[in-house]
Formats: C-alpha cells, sequence, structure tokens
C-alpha cells in the first residue's frame, strides 16, 4: 500500500506525542523528553500537523509552527519499526511544499545531533553548530508566481537577443544581447547576434538546472537579429513553429517577420516608449494615487527657448524622446550646463528636475501584460543609476521599503492597465525617482525587456530550484583590470565563481562577451538569501576584476613635465 | 641577465614570462607576467626591476596571473596572455544596451555627404572655374576626373576632422603631437579643392593674389606634411 499523508485530527494529538516519545527514545534519551514533546488537541490545526499512514496505520508525523514567512519544522517524528522506509522523506518534502504553498521563505528546523544528516541530505543547511540540538535551515519552493505562467505558459521558450534592433542602433557587435539568455526563467534555445563560449551557456545551464539549450550564436555582427534570422529559413521555421514561446527582448518590425507581432502591440511600443506619450499616461494616472508625483515636462520650441530655459539657472533634466539607459537623458544642474546647448534641437524634452539622494533613490517595477490583457506584478527593483546611466539593479525580499514598493507596484499595474487597454502585450517596466519627501516620480516605461528583467526571471528561476525567496543582484558593467582572452576570462570566472560560493552568492555571468574590448568589462548577477552577503560578493567580485591589472613598469624616457600653475 | 632571469631570483616568483606582446596600440610592448608564489604585488614587482634593472631594459608592465597558458608542445601561448587596457577612459553603461556609432560608418557618411555638398558648391564659389567648354576632348575628360578627385579628397578631410581623432588615439601619441597630426591630415586632403579653384581663376600676374595663395595654400601644406612626419617620428606613450 502507498503512503498516504494527510493532515491530523484533534483526537489522534495524545497519541501522536505517545510517538514522538517512543521515536525520541530509539536515539536512547531518557523520558524526560515527554513534556516537550506533548500535542495538545486544539494545537494540531494550528501547528500544521500532517500524518502519514499506510493500511490506516499512522507511522509518523510533521508539524509547521509559526507564521509566514518565516517558520519552524518545529517536529518530524517517525514510528522507530519505520524508520529508514522513506516516510521522514516524505513528511519532510510535504512540508516544505505545503509550507511555501502558505507563503513561507524559511523554516528553521532543530534538529537531533543524530538527525542532521537527514536534515543536510534533504537539502537543509546547518547554520550553527551541534551541541543539545542542531539548527538548520530550509528553504520551502516558492509557489510560481503567475506571472511565469502569464509570460511562457511556465514551459521552456526561445530567447532572441535583439537589443540592438529594437534600440535602432546603429551596426555594430551588440554585447548586451547576451542578456536575452535571460528573457525568461527557462530557456530552450537561445539566438544571440554574437558570439559566445559554450562553456559560458553550459555554466548557467547547470547552476540554473537549464537541461540542453540549444545556442544560435555569431549571427548577425551588425546586430541586426531579425534580419539575420530571414537569411537563414531553417532558423526562421524553427522560431515560427516552436512549440514553446518565443521571446525577443524587444517586439519591432524586422522580428515581427519572423514570428508575427499584432499591429497594436508595435503601436503602443512607439507611442509610450517616448517619454513624451509616457509623461502624458503619468499625468492621467497622478491623481488617482496617492504618494506619486509627476514632474512637469514639454517639449522645446526652438534653440533660443532652450538657451532661456538653461539661462534660468532652475536644475533640469534634458531627454530625447526615444533612449535607453539614460542615452537620452541629460541632468543639468550648474557644472553641466554648458553641455546642454549641444542638445538644442527639435523634439528635445525639458523635464523638472526631482531632487534627491538617499539609498532609494531609483526604483524600478517589472509587471507582464498577459494575452488576455491582464497585469500580472513581477516585483520591484532597486536600480544603481549613476549621473542618467543605469548600472544595475537588486530584486528581492526587502531591496526596498515596504511602503515604496507597494506604492510603486499599485500605480505601475495601473500604468500596465492603461498599456493593455492600448493593445499592449507582454513585459513592461515603469522606472522612478525618490523625491526628498519619500514620493515617487514616474520617469519612463519601457515596453520590452530590461536589466531588471533578467534578474527578476533569474530570481523566480533560483527560487524554483532551491526554494526561498532569492535577492539578485544585476551589474551590467564590471570593468576588468585586463583584456583576457576566452581561456583567461574561464580561469577568471571560474575563480570569482569559487569565491563567491565560499560567501554563500551564486555568482552567474550575464555578459562574457566584451573581455577583449579596449575598456574590456564583465556583466554579472549575483544571487543570495541575503542583502549583506550580496554586498560583499560584489566587493569580492569588483577586487577580483581590479586584480588583473597592469603595473606600469618602465615608462619611455620624456621630459620632465613642466609644474603647472594651480587654478586654485 | 635579461628580466626573466632577474625575476625568477625574486623570492615569491614562481615562474615567468617576458613576452613583446602587440597591444593594439602603438608598437609591441614588453610585458612580464609572473606566476606568484606567495604574497607579491605588481607594485613590489616593479619596485624590484626598476632597483636591478637599466631604463631602456625594463618591461612596459609587470603583472600577475594564475598560470601561464601554454601551447601543446610546451611553449607559452602568446594569443591566450592577457593584454592591458587600452585607454582609461570610463565605459558607459544602460539598462537596455547602449551603443557608441562606429566610426568607419560615420566617416563614410560624412565624407559621402561633403564631397557631394563641395562638387555642388564649386560653381557657385568659383563661377567657371571647372568650365572645360574651351577644353577639346579627351583632355576635358581627364580635367573633369581631377574635379571629381579635388571633392572626394575634401570630402575625406572634412570626414577625418570630425571622426579621426579616435583613429589617432589608437596610435598612442602624445596629445599635442596628435592633436596637431589631426588637423595636418585634415588639411592635406581638404587644401585642395579650394586651392585648385582659387589657382583657375587667379591671373598670372596678380602678384598680390599669387602670393596669398602660396603662402596660403602651398607653404601650409609644406608644414602639415612636416608635422605627419613629427607624429610618425613620435614615441608611442
Amino acid at each position: 500500500m502507498a503512503l498516504r499523508l494527510r493532515a491530523a485530527r484533534a483526537e489522534e494529538a495524545g497519541w501522536l506525542s505517545e510517538l514522538a516519545v517512543r521515536s525520541k527514545a530509539y536515539w536512547g534519551y531518557e523520558e524526560t523528553f515527554r513534556e516537550e514533546l506533548r500535542l495538545l488537541p486544539e494545537e494540531v490545526a494550528a501547528r500544521r500537523v500532517t500524518v502519514a499512514e499506510r493500511d490506516g496505520r499512522v507511522l509518523g508525523f510533521v508539524t509547521v509552527d509559526g507564521e509566514p514567512p518565516d517558520g519552524v519544522l518545529g517536529m518530524l517524528f517517525v514510528k522507530p519499526s519505520a524508520i529508514g522506509g522513506g516516510v521522514g522523506r516524505a513528511l519532510y518534502g510535504h512540508a516544505l511544499r505545503e509550507a511555501g504553498r502558505a507563503g513561507f521563505a524559511r523554516l528553521v528546523i532543530e534538529a537531533d545531533p543524530h538527525a542532521v544528516g537527514f536534515y543536510t541530505a534533504m537539502g537543509a543547511v546547518e547554520c550553527g553548530p551541534a551541541r543539545l540540538v542542531a539548527r538548520l535551515v530550509a528553504w520551502p519552493p516558492a509557489p510560481e508566481p503567475s506571472w511565469v505562467a502569464a509570460w511562457t505558459g511556465g514551459r521552456p521558450a526561445v530567447h532572441v537577443g535583439n537589443v540592438a534592433e529594437f534600440n535602432g542602433a546603429p551596426p555594430g557587435p551588440d554585447h548586451y544581447a547576451c542578456m536575452a539568455v535571460f528573457a525568461g526563467p527557462l530557456p530552450e534555445a537561445v539566438v544571440l547576434p554574437v558570439p559566445v563560449d559554450r562553456a559560458w551557456i553550459d555554466g548557467l545551464a547547470d547552476e540554473l538546472g537549464w537541461g540542453e539549450v540549444e545556442v544560435h550564436d555569431g549571427i548577425a555582427p551588425d546586430g541586426a537579429v531579425s534580419a539575420a534570422i530571414g537569411r537563414r529559413p531553417a532558423l526562421a521555421r524553427r522560431l515560427a513553429s516552436a512549440p514553446g514561446p518565443v521571446l525577443p527582448w524587444g517586439r519591432t518590425e524586422q522580428f515581427a517577420r519572423i514570428v508575427p507581432t499584432p499591429g497594436r502591440v508595435l503601436a503602443a511600443i512607439a507611442r509610450f516608449e517616448s517619454k513624451r506619450g509616457a509623461h502624458e499616461l503619468f499625468r492621467a494616472l497622478a491623481p488617482d494615487h496617492p504618494g506619486i508625483v509627476v514632474p512637469a515636462q514639454r517639449p522645446v520650441g526652438s534653440r533660443r527657448e532652450l538657451r532661456r530655459e538653461l539661462a534660468s539657472g532652475v536644475p533640469l533634466v534634458l531627454k530625447t524622446e526615444y533612449g535607453v539607459g539614460g542615452s537620452g537623458t541629460l541632468i543639468l544642474d550648474g557644472g553641466t550646463r554648458r553641455a546642454g546647448r549641444r542638445w538644442a534641437r527639435a523634439g528635445v524634452l525639458v523635464e523638472e528636475y526631482v531632487p534627491g539622494s538617499g539609498p532609494y533613490r531609483d526604483p524600478t517595477f517589472d509587471a507582464v501584460v498577459d494575452d488576455h490583457g491582464a497585469v500580472h506584478p513581477v516585483g520591484t527593483g532597486l536600480m544603481r543609476v549613476e549621473g542618467p546611466r543605469y548600472q544595475g539593479v537588486t530584486t528581492g525580499p526587502g531591496v526596498l521599503p515596504a511602503e515604496l514598493a507597494t506604492t510603486a507596484a499599485r500605480f505601475g499595474t495601473a500604468v500596465g492597465r492603461a498599456l493593455a487597454e492600448h493593445g499592449y502585450r507582454g513585459w513592461y517596466d515603469v522606472d522612478f525617482v525618490t523625491d526628498p519627501a519619500g514620493r515617487l516620480a514616474p520617469t519612463e516605461i519601457n515596453l520590452r525587456l530590461t536589466g531588471p528583467a533578467a534578474a527578476h526571471t533569474l530570481r523566480a528561476r533560483l527560487d524554483a530550484l532551491r526554494g526561498g525567496r532569492h535577492l539578485v543582484r544585476a551589474l551590467d558593467r564590471l570593468p576588468l583590470g585586463a583584456r583576457l582572452p576566452p581561456a583567461a576570462l574561464r580561469g577568471h570566472l571560474d575563480e570569482v565563481a569559487r569565491e563567491c560560493r565560499g560567501l554563500g552568492v551564486t555568482f552567474l555571468p550575464t555578459i562574457p562577451v566584451a573581455a577583449m574590448e579596449p575598456w574590456p568589462y564583465l556583466g554579472v548577477a549575483l544571487a543570495a538569501r541575503t542583502a549583506d552577503a550580496l554586498d560583499r560578493a560584489e566587493a569580492a567580485v569588483r577586487a577580483a576584476n581590479e586584480a588583473l591589472a597592469f603595473t606600469e613598469v618602465g615608462r619611455p624616457r620624456r621630459r620632465r613635465p613642466r609644474p603647472r600653475r594651480s587654478s586654485g | 641577465m635579461t628580466v626573466e632571469e632577474e625575476l625568477r631570483r625574486h623570492p615569491a616568483v614562481a615562474d615567468c614570462a617576458v613576452v613583446s606582446v602587440r597591444t593594439g596600440s602603438g608598437g609591441p610592448k614588453l610585458i612580464a607576467y609572473v606566476v606568484p608564489d606567495g604574497e607579491v604585488t605588481g607594485e613590489e614587482l616593479r619596485a624590484y626591476l626598476v632597483e636591478r634593472l637599466p631604463g631602456r631594459r625594463l618591461p612596459r608592465f609587470v603583472t600577475l596571473v594564475r598560470a601561464l597558458p601554454r601551447t601543446a608542445d610546451g611553449r607559452v601561448d602568446h594569443r591566450a596572455l592577457p593584454l592591458p587596457v587600452r585607454a582609461t577612459a570610463t565605459p558607459s553603461g544602460g539598462k537596455g544596451g547602449d551603443w557608441q556609432p562606429s566610426t568607419g560608418v560615420a566617416m563614410a557618411i560624412s565624407a559621402a555627404v561633403s564631397a557631394v555638398a563641395a562638387y555642388l558648391l564649386t560653381d557657385v564659389l568659383w563661377p567657371y572655374s571647372t568650365d572645360l567648354s574651351a577644353v577639346p576632348p579627351p583632355w576635358a575628360g581627364l580635367f573633369a576626373v581631377l574635379y571629381l578627385f579635388e571633392c572626394a579628397a575634401f570630402g575625406l578631410g572634412v570626414a577625418f576632422l570630425l571622426s579621426g581623432r579616435t583613429l589617432l588615439a589608437r596610435l598612442d601619441r602624445p596629445p599635442g603631437v596628435s592633436a596637431a597630426a589631426h588637423l595636418a591630415i585634415t588639411w592635406l586632403l581638404a587644401a585642395w579643392w579650394p586651392q585648385d579653384n582659387f589657382y583657375r581663376l587667379a591671373a598670372k600676374t596678380d602678384w598680390p593674389l599669387q602670393a596669398a595663395l602660396v603662402y596660403g595654400f602651398n607653404v601650409t601644406l609644406m608644414i602639415a606634411a612636416a608635422v605627419v612626419v613629427a607624429f610618425v617620428a613620435a614615441r608611442p606613450r
């Protein structure tokens, strides 16, 4: 007869307490534990007691105590005669799954030292020296968030790195397209413009449980991925008839020739990727959202008008209508005012500068609009921005204060509903800046994938694979101290990964193709269970990258530079 | 004693290779790759070498590596060695990727545009300068080709003025020399179009104009050529 797992009944409490004492005695303990192991009838429901029975006989039970997200695997006992028969394993797995479903992110186990081997074999991690009791932690698997189903239908997907194509970039190598490998939690194939080292994909597949990933790389040295797919009939057919979803970085007209895209989706992208269009939408939605403030924005008609704006001395932000990752944005305070003159051309938008600083300056919110137009929030993140330039993001629980995260999610979801009404389907994000009063000013909408999107898909994959709630930090451009040929890069990445593992952090290279550039850099993602571990790993990766630097020894003989007059 | 021998005498050096490497800018550079044995920094090795070797024998860089890559026959695999970063400019970032227009494309476009502009403007600026109605064939055709060359050279000159800086920067010469060479090459290309047109319209005996043209064009072109020589002769940094 198969083992059956069911919720315990209140009247079984006395008998289960008895079973616990006998089980404990199996290890040679005296009966002094009797009081501790007593289960009261009125506690049975609250402690989520599950029993395992075979042929109507109860062989063991387990309890999950506490309130989500942090719980305790309070008791797990198996009848001495059934120990070693898989009952404990079944109860443990069941308890973890149920805990995950109930919203627990973490379960503490205070285990008898004899049982530590069992728990570590089951995937729990010891987090304290075992004396009288050992302390372990287990991470219940998170239930799959609804956005995963909305984005991929829960199936493996084909990821297409058409970043440069979406951005309308001029011909050139598109290193950033590597990020498309993380377009969803589970790729079955990736199509990349630049050639990549298979060892990179294989390493990711090992770490993320991807299985075999089909790689079509180096197909478009100029970045024009869809055109390159069009020239390869077999690949085009492969994409058009893929059993799972095909996820491009962004929907474009060129890509629509490979995999059809509704015209309304493309129209919505053109309208709301525009900073002017996004701003109009923000203004329309903001009145219903306390905590949201929309900075004033207006187009500049002429060079003279802009000059007048600049002369006023008020801090301003200049934006081109379309621009990626801050490339079309200029923040003007005292020092950079002259630079603004170069921007004097038609179509420039002048926006009120939202002052502010502090740790929560640049929140972002990601979500998916499903095929029926429903919005599925993916999560919030905290971006790292230098000047107007995006450098990276951290996502996961506790990254933003709850209030800020809620405001961002509410407004971001409302934006998504409006996008859906205009016919948009797919991934989008809304970026904000936080003002000194803690209000959020929305700055732009991206109707495509972004760096934070990759961090979110990685987070979902790791949560599903290892349980619990991960924090993921994506850093897109960590400078390398030296230009590294492939073998040297592999060695470096292995070393850094080992160091991170020692800190309890998973190291995942995201952009490993720019290591031979004149200014070499590396894109990475770090995943951990605490923000502190992420910070330490980031410092370690940066230090390792810098340690590659060359020390200059001999300089060709040159005249000594004349002492300069200081201007101070 | 060679650099390698000297390095091997250092107690914290397990292995090393001193290799002449083309880093992409300027001539080949001597680089010492050191596999450390224990704690040692690049700075310490630099001080160690500077103390023991004359300036002209010093390598340009020293760097620490975990191991020396070797080919199947056991020799150091030069192509698998790390290279120094080419310049110290800070790379920019971008949330959805970023790009820099490639110099080649930018140059081709600006050259074509300026060449066509020059061709169209010739008759406006120098009326009848390129009028070949009085010249018999086949000479008229040959001169027409010259006019095309003048415009093309002018276009290339403008393009080089706009985007040539990065090309010159790659050659790693001192900034002043690079800037002078940038202007000189621009002038060597762009000067022909105005110069030839002026000369064609100038009367042979208009001495003030002839002198102005000679000093404005011929002499400056000679100076420009000399600047290019200075650039080539300057040592890469």
